[in-house]
């Protein structure tokens, strides 16, 4: 095995934090703080960004937010109004893995998809406040200070911090538009024999990509081999613009239990009902229970209780129907402006199948969280830059990650304007610096 | 190759996490439904539904509560009203401003995230003997170990205190002042000016755990240790919404100092991408509608009512057994020392399955094992009057043929 510190990620994110703006701490307080607390725990370059975003009220093709008026919650009000007349969910909640309705609503839900193998029953199902929570739990159950965690590079950079705060070292694989390239994560394996899998296998975050059956089949033999936890990060999966996915790792998995599935509400209903659910492993459940159990007292029930009766009177197959068009409408709307004002500078990007976002890359560009600044600051425009999501520094410095999630047909259309004309004067710029650098040079 | 979870567990997973002693004995109540003189829960029907339930019906209208909530500290406007809530208590110390308080899903969340951020492994943590233990099971999460200080009717005895500090030179000290959980006890107001004087010279940060304040059955309380500690940021305020209007809203607040507010958030942020706005919105509609002197005084009445019956039965069914009890001026609880049981656990376990009621057993509140073996608590919480004199009876019937078997 090679030395970790040439190849791993010792002091991630650092170049965010400085860059961002880093924390003083009263000296009192840092000899009080915990080795954790002052070594992993840092700022999040989205609230930076979006601290920024407030402040200049751009047009936003950044955010992977759905917009507020597309939340169903005419249709959830009556379960807002009759959640009243259960008494018994104000309580403490006796059962530490969430409402058991919504639980077995989940799991016929899976079955009847064919995602889940024969084992899956709603004990195998724990109920999270959200994705970003159960990665949380996820991470204090199997990572150790030094624990390997392989993750895709790029990947979505929110669930490497949680990873991190456990102790995590990154070990980056390559992927191309087809998800994780199989012989990139068996080097990986080779040489860094890492404990765990973290991968979105659906519409990646941030490249929108989708790994194929074959490829899938690999990486599941691979980690197989080396004895790997997979995490699959699913949160997109029912944003599709296709007629069928590849089966899930915890399908083709089967009977060897070695897949955690996560599975989130945030993207079909809204963020603000805080509830996702994870798929574990017999063998893990009930020490899950038993760290939740330590970090929360009760669940909110009356929440989970709106979900259930919510699912349970919905019919899924044309509700998932209206979800996909609302949001294949807004990708087209954003490509099409894109291929009108930012192809012919030269930016290249991926067509999505689903999700929420657009990867590109635009060759100009040195250092996109540079650029991104100046486009909120001058144009008026924000787009995510695509660096933040690499565990290593120094990758994707020309790449943008496009969201379609809250736009219409003229924020589209002016965003991108927006962005052309940004980057226009942003080379202009950089140029007119150069000259004037090199002028300053002749002059000395 | 057939994985081995065993081998991919985290070392804090195999070494600090336990089942919880209190969760074993909700298990068996479940399964016999007893008389319940243990839990500290309050009774639904104290619940105010039927206030929530228009703020609840009006929540659907607020679409921007249903997306990514940007504030990391929780909704501002409910902030805004506890800080000023603390501030007219005199509760919060002269520089607690809105950014100082952060809105949790309830206690034990905000234990969680403070252990995380202030103990490393082997730390220390000073706790009352006997103490909340679920807390401690937070504390002991990120590898904390305990020191207890002594106790009596009156809280930490200071002198222990010091000695402790002297000797193992603790990091943080838990304590729940206000009708101590499991013992009731209030902490007198020298007491804790001397606590705090050591907590400042063995540099010992406080963490103040107050859920029980509010059902109080007296006219004032001692100051707290955060509004006496004043410009010295070393205690952090823990206070919850659960005793006060009910546990599964979720929520509860912690008052931490400047230099600690960006790490917690940070350190949140982690575990929760988004916090529960709908809900914290709701608590707030329903705070700000409300008379709170009138709404504590109810609270106070109807507790103050069962908890003079409970103390009244035992004495009438108990006393002859040799029952003696602490009277508590608050809180959920009655602590008290039975003796003549040579297991309380089997004793409990007893009681619950052949007389249907059930009480704790004391000895689960200490760390160190072999203390407070004749002790039980009893919680008139969830319980109604004719619950109490029924309970009580058959607490007395479960006692004489416990001894005679």
């Amino acid at each position: 095995m090679k030395d970790w510190q040439d190849h791993m990620i010792l002091s991630w994110p650092c170049r965010n934090t400085s860059k961002w703006g880093g924390i003083d701490l009263d000296l009192n307080w840092e000899n009080r703080l915990s080795r954790m607390a002052n070594n992993r725990i840092h700022g999040s370059i989205f609230s930076d960004l979006g601290a920024i975003e407030k402040k200049y009220k751009p047009v936003c093709l950044s955010i992977g937010e759905p917009a507020t008026d597309f939340f169903p919650l005419e249709d959830m009000r009556v379960f807002f109004n009759a959640i009243c007349d259960r008494r018994d969910l104000f309580g403490y909640y006796p059962y530490h893995a969430g409402f058991t309705a919504l639980r077995e609503w989940i799991v016929t839900w899976m079955h009847n998809d064919g995602i889940v193998p024969s084992w899956v029953t709603s004990q195998n199902i724990v109920l999270t406040n959200g994705s970003q929570q159960a990665l949380s739990y996820i991470s204090d159950l199997l990572v150790d200070e030094e624990t390997c965690v392989a993750v895709e590079a790029p990947s979505y950079v929110e669930a490497l911090r949680t990873f991190r705060r456990a102790g995590a070292k990154f070990v980056e694989i390559e992927t191309d538009e087809n998800g994780i390239i199989p012989e990139s994560f068996e080097n990986v394996c080779k040489e860094f024999n890492p404990s765990i899998l973290y991968t979105i296998p659906n519409f990646q975050n941030p490249s929108g990509s989708v790994a194929p059956i074959d490829r899938r089949n690999t990486i599941l033999d691979i980690a197989n081999k080396y004895d790997v936890v997979i995490i699959e990060d699913d949160p997109y999966r029912y944003v599709s613009f296709v007629d069928s996915l590849p089966q899930t790792y915890i399908g083709l998995a089967n009977e060897n239990k070695r897949v955690i599935y996560l599975g989130s509400f945030s993207k079909l209903i809204a963020p603000g009902i805080r509830c996702g659910w994870m798929v574990l492993p017999s063998p893990i459940v009930g020490k899950m229970l038993e760290l939740r159990n330590t970090i929360e007292m009760s669940l909110p029930a009356p929440m989970q209780f709106v979900v259930s009766e919510f699912c349970l009177n919905i019919n899924i197959h044309s509700y998932l129907l209206k979800i996909q068009n609302y949001y294949k409408k807004r990708c087209n709307y954003l490509i099409s402006s894109l291929d009108k004002y930012m192809v012919p500078s030269g930016l290249k990007i991926n067509y999505p199948t689903g999700g929420l976002f657009v990867w590109s890359q635009m060759p100009g560009i040195k250092d996109d969280v540079d650029f991104v600044k100046y486009a909120i600051k001058n144009y008026g425009v924000s787009v995510m830059p695509g660096s933040i999501f690499y565990s290593k520094p120094g990758q994707g410095m020309d790449t943008l990650r496009f969201s379609f999630a809250r736009i219409d047909e003229e924020t589209a259309e002016e965003g991108c304007r927006r962005l052309a004309l940004a980057y226009d004067n942003y080379i202009m710029d950089s140029e007119k610096i150069k000259n004037e650098e090199r002028r300053s040079v002749i002059y000395e | 190759m057939t994985i081995n979870w065993n081998n991919n567990i985290s070392k804090m997973a195999q070494d600090r996490l336990s089942p919880s002693l209190l969760g074993d004995l909700f298990a068996i109540e479940h399964k016999y439904k007893p008389i319940c003189l243990s839990a500290g829960e309050p009774n639904s029907d104290f619940f105010p539904l039927e206030e929530l339930a228009p703020f609840f019906k009006d929540v659907c209208k607020k679409r921007e509560l249903f997306g990514y909530y940007p504030f990391h500290a929780g909704h501002v406007g409910l902030r805004e009203w506890i800080k000023n809530w603390m501030k007219d208590d005199n509760i919060a110390a002269p520089w607690v401003e809105v950014d100082n308080i952060i809105l949790t899903t309830g206690s034990q969340q905000g234990l969680a995230l403070l252990s995380d951020l202030l103990v490393d492994e082997g730390d220390l943590v000073a706790v009352e003997a006997p103490t909340y233990l679920e807390a401690l099971r937070a504390f002991r999460k990120s590898g904390a170990n305990f020191i207890e200080v002594e106790a009596d009717e009156n809280g930490i005895i200071p002198e222990s205190f010091e000695m402790v500090c002297k000797q193992n030179k603790p990091r943080l000290l838990y304590t729940i002042p206000n009708f101590q959980n499991p013992t009731g006890s209030v902490t007198s107001l020298e007491r804790r000016k001397s606590i705090l004087k050591i907590a400042q010279k063995f540099d010992v940060v406080i963490i103040e755990d107050d859920p029980y304040r509010y059902v109080s059955f007296i006219d004032s309380l001692p100051d707290s240790y955060m509004s006496l500690s004043g410009d010295d940021d070393r205690v952090i305020y823990l206070g919850s919404f659960s005793k006060i209007i009910c546990p599964g809203i979720r929520c509860g607040w912690m008052i931490v100092p400047v230099p600690l507010v960006k790490k917690v958030t940070q350190l949140r942020h982690t575990i929760e991408i988004s916090l529960p706005a709908s809900l914290q919105h709701i608590v707030y509609c329903f705070c700000n509608q409300m008379d709170r002197k009138q709404y504590f005084n109810k609270i106070q009445k109807v507790y103050k009512n069962r908890c003079d019956v409970l103390v009244s039965t035992l004495n009438e069914t108990m006393a002859d057994k040799g029952l003696e009890m602490n009277f508590p001026k608050g809180g959920y609880f009655i602590w008290s020392h039975l003796p003549g049981i040579n297991n309380m656990r089997n004793f409990v376990e007893y009681s619950i399955i052949n007389f249907g009621v059930s009480v704790t057993p004391g000895y689960i509140f200490y760390v160190r094992s072999g203390q407070g073996l004749d002790t039980l608590r009893f919680s008139f919480a969830k319980v109604s009057l004719e619950e109490i004199s029924e309970g009580c009876e058959r607490l007395a019937r479960s006692y004489d043929s416990f001894v005679a078997l």
